[in-house]
């Protein structure tokens, strides 16, 4: 009982000073000292590690066969049914969707796996019970899934009504969307986790 | 964050503010000034290469836009020129064996866009953190620290974009990487470096490392 509250008075303790370190590092405003010190920063080297050994696996053959392909693979099936119930006359093989006039291929970086390897490691290394890991890592699944869908589907929408915004549309919208809304649901999902404790407390 | 609804009108804002981006560096004098600026990176960083390469960076000037250009150019604003010592040697070496006063060498051009290299990342970065709640003086510090850091990364594009172009046609240079494996670790790493996500998410890190700890509230 007495080691118990021992441990309990040493978390307490360890809770205020990084308190007081992140009340003193407010005050004093920016500094490079900032960048190291506190814990958000710290999360980000983790982060930007485990990332980096995503990235260097990524362009590996067997990750590129083994889940790219299938998922790609899945994509364009799924866009195209979708497609389909809405009258468009577009065939499914393989990762492309294709019709008369033209077609578009689902290939790296538009398979949504990159933003998902960005959620996943960011849900895995926040500081937060494995429920709520679990339940974020299955509302992200979820979302980026729907959210790359309607990437694709969008895409194959604009090449068929207006080609000469598609370019655009896929490199300077969808990109930088794609980023900006995995970022959103991260955010979302971390205020979630914040709440959740508070109403525990 | 404060509420769900302050983290939606932000993330609208930002759409909005790179979208202004987006038109500014499309529309306007922006647009040569970027491509200006790649190019100076290029020169500074890269005008010579691994193993005694020479490359020189230029803007793809209105006029050169013509005939069989037209749609090589397409999209384009920057243009690469690459060569070497040891092709300059060979040639004036030939020239001097077959009697010629002068000597002829055919460099490797390739073009590429000043927009797809640092615009697209640069906006990204800069309406992040236009939107984000911190103080000006954060956001200016935070500004020259990313265009810094950003312009950085279009040296390193261009290095191993530089490698893998060298690799390509080393019988002509004889510059740049020549083992298999140094090709395929440059190769690879040019894959990643180039890839738009991977740039992206660069430019998300140092926003987060530079303004994270005023936005996340960790275990609070």
């Amino acid at each position: 009982m007495a080691k118990k509250n021992k441990k309990e008075q040493r978390k307490l303790e360890k809770q205020k000073a990084r308190e007081a370190e992140r009340q003193k590092q407010q005050k004093k405003g920016f500094s490079f000292s900032t960048i190291w010190t506190n814990q958000t920063n710290r999360l980000l080297i983790q982060f930007l590690l485990i990332i980096l050994v995503f990235y260097l696996i990524w362009p590996s053959g067997i990750f590129q066969d083994y889940i790219v392909a299938p998922v790609s693979t899945l994509y364009a099936q799924a866009s195209g049914l979708i497609l389909k119930v809405f009258g468009y006359p577009v065939k499914a093989i393989g990762n492309s969707l294709s019709e008369r006039n033209f077609s578009i291929n689902i290939q790296n970086g538009c398979d949504g796996i990159e933003g998902l390897a960005i959620f996943y490691t960011a849900v895995l290394i926040f500081p937060t019970s494995w429920n709520n890991k679990m339940k974020g890592l299955l509302f992200g699944t979820l979302f980026l899934v729907l959210l790359n869908l309607f990437r694709i589907i969008s895409l194959y929408l604009f090449k068929a009504h207006a080609p000469d915004l598609f370019e655009f549309m896929h490199v300077s919208v969808w990109q930088v969307l794609f980023i900006g809304l995995t970022l959103l649901a991260l955010f979302y999902w971390i205020g979630w986790t914040n709440k959740q404790k508070l109403t525990h407390e | 964050m404060n509420s769900n609804n302050t983290l939606l009108l932000r993330a609208g804002a930002f759409f909005v503010v790179y979208l202004a981006f987006t038109a500014l560096f499309q529309f306007t004098p922006l647009k040569h000034a970027l491509s200006a600026y790649v190019c100076g990176i290029g020169n500074t960083f890269n005008s010579t290469y691994y193993n005694g390469g020479e490359v020189k960076f230029r803007q793809i000037v209105d006029e050169e836009r013509k005939g069989p250009r037209l749609e090589e150019y397409r999209g384009f604003d920057v243009l690469v020129t690459l060569k070497s010592e040891k092709q300059k040697q060979i040639a004036i070496e030939k020239a001097k064996k077959q009697g010629l006063s002068q000597a002829q060498i055919t460099p490797i051009q390739y073009a590429d866009s000043s927009w797809n290299l640092l615009g697209i990342i640069l906006s990204f970065y800069l309406a992040l953190l236009i939107v984000t709640p911190v103080s000006i003086k954060r956001k200016l510090i935070a500004s020259i620290i990313g265009i810094i850091v950003l312009s950085l990364l279009v040296a390193t594009k261009f290095w191993f974009s530089l490698g893998t172009k060298y690799a390509t046609y080393y019988e002509r240079f004889q510059a740049g990487f020549e083992g298999d494996f140094a090709i395929t670790i440059v190769n690879r790493l040019h894959l990643l470096i180039d890839f738009m996500g991977f740039g992206l998410l660069m430019a998300c890190l140092l926003w987060l490392a530079l303004c994270g700890s005023k936005i996340i509230k960790i275990g609070e």
